[in-house]
């Protein structure tokens, strides 16, 4: 990839500002959580208001106490102080903007040196193309990149906050670093139940990892909906088919709001899309404006925590229980999370499960 | 991943994407640009701040 011309994104370094082609965003820190973005415009409009992590669990099972009883909550070891320096060329393009992170500790200022990379980069697949009878046109698939990857012990997470020029946002996750390995004997009856031999007297450990992100939707303003768009099969009668293709098999598409706050799953077969529009804000066709949730590219179905009432958790991280949560915005639940909840998992400082309290969700700030 | 659903009234990646439009003819098919193109050749420039004493030396194996 080359840059001719130079970068064709502004940073304001003072501001922590970003723009390109036509986004806007602000970006803050926290020693906690790492990276999140706030007040994400495009073309004008508000999209995001917020999006960062609020936690990031491993949960291990086993057949030895250690790692039977073992859980992770990433955040409890401070996960942006662990944002350490990204190495140019590999991390990122060696031509990418790269910002230092700073924070306060033991009475000093502590820098991580270029622990942020911000860069374009053109996909290996085009964003469009048409061949027609006499042309075809087609167009280059270049993103822009905000990068950050947090060290805690064996696990390197890169964070990746992509931008496309169609207007999608998308938060990736790739985990590297090493394993958490469980002690093999050989002599025990179930060992094969939970990994798999790699050493001699060592085992892989099965885990789940579930990040938690919280994203801020104000679609076309602050009042919005989550809808859920189905798409059914269906067998009709139509007016204009004739005695052979009557009844017909077919599909349509069901839309169901979301009434009061809620967890939801990712569905079966895709069959289901989760919108979130302001039923009062149309576009110039009068469809209702609105962005859809998803799963992210190349990675199939995310996962929500697969143990039911985890004994390890106890209540320190509710919010696993589901793919995704239709919450109304509060002052007084900023977050899902506390970076303490690790130390009481039975009494926790955040209690996820007190913010699903049946509030209505209709046309309100998501 | 957030993506528009009728968010716009059409596909906003028109105005940004860089692209090119080329006609189906066998000889003299002049492409049309969207976005920008570069004219004129891209120079590269050779910059260096590794001491030359310090860089990875050939190991020359005598069988």
């Amino acid at each position: 990839m080359i840059q001719p011309t130079g970068a064709r994104y502004h940073i304001d370094e003072n501001k922590n500002f970003v723009s390109w082609m036509g986004f806007e965003f602000f970006m803050r820190t926290s020693s906690d959580a790492g990276v999140a973005l706030h007040d994400i415009r495009f073309n004008g409009g508000s999209v995001i208001y917020e999006i960062g992590l609020q936690e990031a669990m491993a949960h291990y099972a086993g057949d030895d106490p250690t790692q039977g009883g073992q859980e992770f909550l990433d955040t409890s070891f401070y996960m942006g102080q662990a944002m350490f320096e990204l190495v140019p060329g590999y991390d990122c393009p060696a031509y990418a903007t790269y910002l230092s992170t700073s924070y306060h500790f033991g009475e000093d200022t502590v820098v991580n040196k270029n622990s942020i990379c911000v860069f374009e980069h053109t996909a290996d697949h085009p964003i469009q193309r048409h061949t027609s009878t006499t042309r075809v046109t087609i167009s280059r698939n270049t993103y822009l990149v905000v990068r950050f990857v947090s060290t805690i012990w064996n696990y390197d997470y890169t964070f990746d906050y992509i931008f496309y020029l169609d207007g999608t946002i998308e938060v990736k996750v790739r985990a590297s670093g090493f394993i958490f390995g469980a002690f093999w004997t050989g002599n025990e009856a179930n060992e094969d139940e939970y990994g798999y031999r790699v050493h001699d007297a060592l085992a892989t450990s099965m885990h789940d990892h579930v990040l938690n992100f919280k994203a801020d939707l104000d679609v076309a303003g602050t009042d919005n909906t989550m809808m859920r768009v189905a798409v059914e099969p269906i067998t009709l009668d139509y007016p204009w088919d004739d005695e052979r293709t009557k009844p017909r098999n077919t599909m349509h598409l069901v839309h169901r709001p979301v009434d009061k706050e809620a967890g939801l799953d990712w569905p079966r077969n895709s069959g289901e899309m989760f919108i979130v529009m302001n039923q009062n804000k149309t576009n110039e066709w009068g469809e209702k404006r609105g962005y859809r949730i998803q799963p992210g590219t190349g990675i199939g179905t995310p996962i929500h925590l697969s143990i039911l009432n985890s004994t390890a958790l106890g209540k320190s991280a509710l919010w696993a229980e589901h793919d995704l949560w239709v919450l109304k915005r509060k002052d007084t639940e900023p977050r899902s999370a506390s970076s303490l909840n690790f130390l009481d998992p039975q009494d926790p400082l955040v209690d996820f499960s007190k913010f699903v309290d049946d509030e209505d969700v209709v046309q309100d700030d998501l | 991943m957030f993506t528009p659903f009728n968010f716009h009234s059409r596909d906003p990646s028109r105005l940004t994407s860089q692209g090119v439009e080329l006609e189906i003819k066998a000889k003299g098919t002049k492409p049309k640009y969207f976005g920008k193109t570069y004219n004129e050749d891209v120079k590269l420039k050779e910059v260096s701040d590794i001491p030359a004493s310090k860089t990875l030396e050939m190991n020359h194996v005598t069988r």
